[in-house]
């Protein structure tokens, strides 16, 4: 199954999946000795039973039986086996029942139990190895698709998904489980679950497990808002409790039933059940859901980018302020800390920066005499735990954006893309593999344009580049490229003119606002004034220092009045 | 033994100003009162560093008085056994704020810096508490998987009759002496902001 023949299925009708195998087998009695995944093979008998069962109720996509089967979950019951050839042998099981549906399997895949950096000690490209290798089995036994479910992690989430899409082009759904509170286990909310995976491949997204689908509603509706992908709902059967020793799910079928139309009015396409579920379940949905197709979602956004909290949107009226202050340029003291490694000043800056109200952080850690790749890794894991601010990463190093992009747990922007030969070849595609929204700057190999009309064909260029990587004006912010008025006061004008173009374009613009003012005195007047005229044109965001309380007010009161875009 | 570094909480303000003593019906503060002590409330949470530390043992038996666990621990509490009774295993949890806070705590109250301090220690407690309830949410999504269910509620000692010497069997199972965390022989945890629990498994 190709990723178009997925995202055209998902359009034409509501995807059946599969309820709960593990608990169910158990609850089947199923004997399990160590991992439920090794226990399967000693009962093959009973996991074809149920896996068709659920094709024979009209389930569209079963998945393998596979959901702890990574190398870390394996090690918890000593399982010293291959676990490549587990997973090819537990997937061909599932393949197997279902030839003779029109059945597709997915390869399931999910946590391993473990916090991976920058919040754990579990190093992030070890995870990316674990989950390509319990990919890899899946992938030989010859699997339609992935489904990474069940992860509490965006983190984690991101690794699974990094690891399916380094090793093939199949379709990739991604669940994670939020509590009834609205958030994952780590506090990531549903729109920055969204924004970061979406960026990163995903074919869709969604929540499963933890749950029960009345508190399923109010995340897929946060979700919708933020995203054009196909939405998955896989709750639980109710939440889970004790009654008589044993585990129990507290919703019968006709009651998981009645709520399936409110995700269905939310324009979810991919319906099934987790823990506590079972064929019935999944015969009920397909008879009354199956032939609905799922009702198209008109408005969300896209200009956005994300931490591992939160997301911040670009243009949709309000102004972006991405704090400038995380850059060692001019700044002495700060210099020596990060030849030292020291890192107070990063966390004083990030924390005073989000006080004074800014919405993204930039961080440019390019400075002589120290690893650069390093220190920005660094600063992204201190940040990524104590802000919840997205990140902006500044560099113009390649290998410096790659690690970082790797590493971040949500959806960065890059600062900048221009028109030099090896920006758009080395750093477009680096930046388009971890979907990243991006800084364009008018700018190329010939140096910067003069003109107006010069600059508009340097982004223009830049425009169809980005686009092959299959980028939209959405995911792009056009740098004004503010000449310090000090040297040449006609430059100003044609910044201004540049943020006018993109206003009438549809396209939000960004600029340094501090290098208009460079050599002159009274700098935070200038700065605001520039701030004012360009806000006037249709700015939609500046990198800026945010404890100017002159420029907070002019960014108060663009607010009030709204933005262009 | 699971261990959980850098747990990344969100601050329980809520739970954190009623420590304080704040009530929503009788106490009023200004905004820049509640913004000052917001932000020594994110100073004192900053210096914290949550671990987590947890591990399941089989019940071998269940007595008049209490439990025998699997790692010949007896646990003597008729409360604990009225709760925990039908459930086959128990989860034996530690969480702890980690050593900076509490030291800071102390050199603020040597200096005279009385209610920073007071506002840094409701902090760090409230919020060990928080890694507790992050590592129950955390054990019931691992456990979920296999069909297992932790209980609602968690126990700790020094609570109904739980005695205080129950930290002991909590602290010798989880090691937590390999973790940094120190128990004195009247039973009390260094860093201090640290908490055990025991929560039951079916």
């Amino acid at each position: 199954m190709t990723r178009e023949e997925f995202a055209q299925l998902c359009l034409n009708k509501t995807v059946i999946l599969d309820g709960s195998t593990g608990i169910e087998l158990i609850r089947r009695k199923m004997k399990v000795s160590g991992s439920i995944e090794t226990s399967i093979l000693d009962s093959p008998d009973m996991l074809n039973e149920l896996q068709l069962q659920y094709c024979k109720a009209g389930a569209d996509i079963i998945l393998t039986p596979t959901l702890g089967a990574n190398r870390v979950k394996l090690q918890e019951y000593s399982f010293d086996g291959s676990v490549r050839e587990l997973n090819r042998e537990l997937a061909s099981l599932s393949l197997k029942t279902a030839s003779s549906f029109p059945t597709k399997v997915f390869g399931d895949i999910s946590s391993t139990g473990r916090f991976i950096e920058p919040f754990g000690d579990l190093l992030f490209d070890d995870a990316v190895e674990y989950f390509r290798e319990q990919a890899e089995g899946l992938l030989e036994a010859g699997v339609n698709g992935f489904f990474i479910e069940t992860m509490i992690d965006l983190q984690e989430a991101r690794a699974a998904l990094i690891a399916v899409r380094e090793l093939c082009d199949l379709p990739a759904v991604v669940c994670l489980s939020f509590y009834k509170e609205g958030y994952t286990l780590n506090g990531s909310s549903p729109q920055s679950v969204v924004v970061t995976l979406q960026s990163l491949g995903a074919d869709a997204v969604g929540c499963n497990c933890s749950t029960g689908p009345a508190e399923m509603i109010p995340i897929i509706q946060k979700m919708a808002t933020c995203t054009k992908l196909p939405l998955v709902v896989k709750p639980n059967a109710g939440l889970p409790s004790l009654k008589n020793g044993k585990t129990v799910y507290s919703m019968d079928k006709n009651e998981f039933l009645s709520y399936i139309p409110n995700f269905h009015k939310l324009g979810v396409s991919l319906i099934g059940g987790c823990c506590g579920t079972d064929p019935g379940f999944i015969n009920d949905i397909a008879v009354q859901w199956s032939n609905k197709v799922p009702v198209k979602r008109e408005s969300f956004i896209t200009h956005a980018i994300a931490s591992n909290r939160t997301i911040t949107r670009f243009g949709a009226g309000s102004f972006t302020l991405i704090g400038e202050r995380i850059n060692p340029t001019g700044k002495k003291d700060f210099q020596k800390q990060l030849r030292e490694k020291d890192l107070t000043t990063i966390e004083i800056f990030a924390s005073k920066q989000q006080e004074f109200g800014a919405n993204v952080l930039d961080v440019n850690m390019g400075l002589s005499g120290i690893d650069e790749r390093e220190m920005m890794l660094k600063t992204i894991s201190l940040l990524s735990r104590i802000s919840s601010l997205p990140l902006c990463i500044d560099s113009t190093r390649p290998e410096v954006i790659e690690s970082a992009l790797r590493l971040y747990p949500g959806r960065a922007l890059v600062n900048s893309i221009s028109g030099e030969k090896d920006r758009l070849e080395i750093t477009l595609p680096i930046a388009a593999k971890y979907g990243a929204m991006l800084i364009i700057l008018p700018l190329d190999d010939n140096g910067i344009p003069v003109t107006f009309e010069e600059r508009v064909l340097v982004i223009r260029k830049i425009i169809d580049e980005a686009t092959k990587y299959g980028y939209t004006t959405d995911d792009m912010v056009i740098d004004g490229l503010v000449m310090t008025i000090s040297s040449d006061q006609k430059a100003a004008k044609t910044t201004l003119d540049l943020i006018n173009w993109c206003a009438k374009n549809g396209i939000n613009s960004v600029c340094g606002l501090s290098n208009v003012s460079f050599g002159l005195p009274q700098r935070d007047i200038v700065n605001s004034a520039f701030l004012a005229l360009g806000a006037q044109r249709g700015l939609t965001s500046a990198i800026a220092n945010p404890s100017s309380e002159r420029l907070r007010n002019i960014i108060s009161s663009i607010n009030k009045k709204g933005c262009r875009i | 033994m699971n261990h959980l570094k850098n747990i990344p909480l969100s601050i329980p303000y809520k739970e954190i100003y009623a420590r304080l003593g704040y009530s929503v019906h009788k106490t009023s503060l200004q905004k820049s009162e509640k913004d000052r002590i917001d932000a020594i409330i994110r100073d004192g949470f900053s210096l914290c560093n949550f671990q987590g530390i947890y591990k399941q043992v089989k019940v071998l038996s269940v007595t008049q008085k209490g439990f025998v666990l699997e790692s010949g621990h007896e646990i003597e509490s008729v409360y604990l056994k009225d709760k925990l009774k039908e459930y086959g295993s128990m989860i034996m949890m530690a969480a702890s704020a980690g050593r900076i806070v509490t030291e800071t705590v102390t050199e603020l109250m040597k200096k005279g810096d009385n209610g920073r301090a007071v506002i840094y220690d409701a902090t760090a407690s409230e919020s060990a508490d928080a890694v507790l309830d992050y590592l129950q949410k955390h054990i019931k999504m691992q456990f979920a998987r296999s069909g297992m269910a932790i209980s609602r509620l968690r126990y700790s000692p020094g609570y109904g009759d739980i005695d205080l010497s129950v930290q002991k069997i909590i602290y010798d199972i989880l090691e937590l002496q390999d973790y940094g965390i120190i128990l004195t022989e009247y039973f009390q945890l260094i860093p201090e902001k640290s908490v055990l629990a025991i929560a039951g498994l079916s």
